[in-house]
């Protein structure tokens, strides 16, 4: 076994050779994101179509261009003599792996948003002098908005343990890998219903036993009041397996298959 | 100091290697000869942390290599026979990576470029292969590594920069360096590398320095002298060029091809009982056939 090894010099120099090696792909993909935002800006403005067009164009930007680039953060596994040269980095396997989550996480997050502030005053800036009218600016500044982020975050987890199992077409593979884990838990969910719980419900709908059994238990009266504690138990089942579990579970996942990588 | 105790390793169903010994000391320049297939790539990999064995222990100044811890990694430097260079300029691939490296000399570096009579390039990929290769090669040597691993490093060179190349290798080595060749070239590397590791399927059949062998054998052209035992012998401009047991007066220098053939010929007449040691000398029972 071996203690984690983290030093924070050499962590900001990952982080900065991350930086500098993508600097260039993100600069001509977002150059190019950047064209279609000012030409679906302009038009959104010309027909007054335009509300909710740079938060709906951030949301696009942040989820399925944060994806994308997070399923590239491997790149070098993808073949043995690039995976050699960063096996050989000397650094941690925690620093490799924490430099690449912050780069793909909240460095992402941070930097399409600064950049997308920017573009959005730019194309509002053009809209205006051209159409003498803008669309609405987009800024986070709500909780909503957070929390859209942090499910960004949640689910970003999945695909950054997927940048690392899969060596090529790691966002298509991690997707269909994602959809096949929804529909196995919810096969399971079915099974587990059906098997246990079957007398209780007539298909779907809760049927009379349910309220004999609460009955039974003193709790009567409106059924929606009676399952409001199971709902409660569910939500946070749910809450605590998206938030915790699953993030969780994927990361170690992703840590750990870094570790066993060879070539 | 490395020591490869009891390594197993097999990849997929297919062992390479059972058992396998080697210690190997500071100072040295070792020559890892072998056939294709033999198992020299899959054992610098082991050495630097590429590979986990299956079975054994190795260790690489007091390190494992499969934790590649960054200390480990920092002491080490591979050149490997296929690489990739990223796409970028000599000098930010310096300033990016030389910080990693305590004892990079960025004097030594610049230096082995310019015996190398290659200026900082621009950008890395585009480089020719010879070119990307004299670049890693004085980047690695610059580092300062105790460890180096160099898998064929004459490949791609072209004539005169091996004559560079031998004359910056030399002028690296030191008491606290091991570097470890593994070539095919061995004329390019003559003079220069030992002791000589001799690996075949997996096995080490001959480890020994050129100073331990003289003092052993002999390789003669024409008339041999009486009671003579040939452990190998090959027909050259008529006349036979033989390998024998025994230092004789007037044998010839030592030729690495010819060792190579005999040995791998006839292993079982260069039997190794143990591994090269710190003066790189060997205890070896030879089986006459």
């Amino acid at each position: 076994m071996r203690k984690p090894e983290i030093s924070l010099n050499r962590l900001a120099r990952l982080l900065w050779m991350d930086a500098r090696f993508w600097a260039r792909p993100l600069a001509i993909g977002g150059t190019a994101l950047g064209l279609l935002v000012l030409v679906f800006s302009f038009i959104a403005a010309f027909s007054r179509s335009g509300d909710t067009f740079h938060s709906g164009a951030y949301a696009w930007i942040m989820g399925l261009g944060g994806l994308i680039f997070t399923s590239r953060a491997f790149l070098e596994l993808r073949h043995p003599l690039s995976t050699q040269n960063y096996l050989l980095i000397p650094a941690s396997f925690e620093e490799k792996f924490i430099a690449r989550y912050l780069l793909t996480s909240v460095g992402y997050l941070g930097v399409s948003y600064l950049g997308y502030l920017l573009l959005q005053l730019l194309s509002e800036g053009i809209n205006q002098l051209v159409l003498g009218r803008s669309n609405p600016l987009f800024f986070v500044n709500n909780l909503d908005h957070l929390q859209v982020m942090a499910v960004y975050l949640a689910f970003q987890s999945l695909f950054f343990a997927g940048a690392v199992y899969y060596r090529k077409y790691s966002l298509i593979k991690t997707w269909l890998s994602v959809m096949a884990l929804f529909f196995v838990l919810t096969v399971f969910g079915y099974l587990v219903f059906r098997l246990f719980l079957h007398g209780y419900f007539d298909g779907m709908q809760a049927n009379e036993n349910v309220m004999m059994t609460f009955a039974r238990m003193g709790i009567t009266g409106d059924l929606t009041i009676a399952y409001y504690p199971f709902k409660i138990w569910l939500t946070w089942v749910g809450r605590i397996w998206f938030w915790g579990v699953m993030p969780v579970c994927a990361l170690a996942f992703a840590y750990f298959r870094l570790r066993e990588t060879e070539v | 100091m490395i020591e490869i105790q009891d390594i197993t390793f097999q990849y997929q169903k297919k062992p390479l290697f059972k058992d396998l010994e080697m210690t190997l000391k500071p100072g040295n320049l070792y020559g890892l000869l072998g056939k294709n297939g033999a198992g020299k790539t899959t054992l610098l990999k082991l050495c630097c942390g590429l590979l986990y064995p299956q079975a054994g222990r190795l260790s690489v100044f007091g390190r494992t290599p499969h934790l590649r811890q960054p200390a480990f990694l920092s002491d080490l430097f591979l050149v490997p026979e296929e690489f990739l260079l990223p796409p970028v300029s000599g000098a930010l691939y310096r300033q990016m990576l030389a910080p990693l490296y305590p004892a990079f000399s960025a004097e030594r570096f610049e230096a082995h470029l310019r015996e190398f009579e290659l200026e900082l390039p621009g950008r890395l990929d585009r480089l020719s292969h010879g070119q990307k290769k004299k670049f890693l090669l004085a980047f690695g040597l610059a580092t300062g590594a105790r460890f180096l691993l160099l898998d064929e490093p004459t490949n791609g060179l072209d004539i005169p920069a091996k004559g560079q190349f031998r004359k910056i290798l030399a002028s690296e080595l030191d008491d606290s360096r091991i570097i470890l060749v593994s070539t095919h070239q061995v004329r390019d590397l003559e003079h220069l590398i030992d002791p000589i590791v001799i690996l075949d399927s997996g096995k080490i059949l001959f480890s020994q320095t050129l100073e331990d062998f003289s003092a052993h054998y002999s390789i003669l052209h024409g008339e041999l002298p009486d009671g003579a035992v040939v452990l190998y012998e090959e027909q050259v401009l008529g006349k036979s060029l033989s390998l024998v047991e025994s230092e004789v007066p007037g044998a010839l220098p030592l030729d690495l091809e010819f060792l190579f053939k005999a040995v791998t010929t006839h292993p079982d007449r260069f039997t190794t009982a143990a591994p090269v040691d710190a003066a790189g000398s060997t205890r070896k029972e030879v089986a006459h056939a």
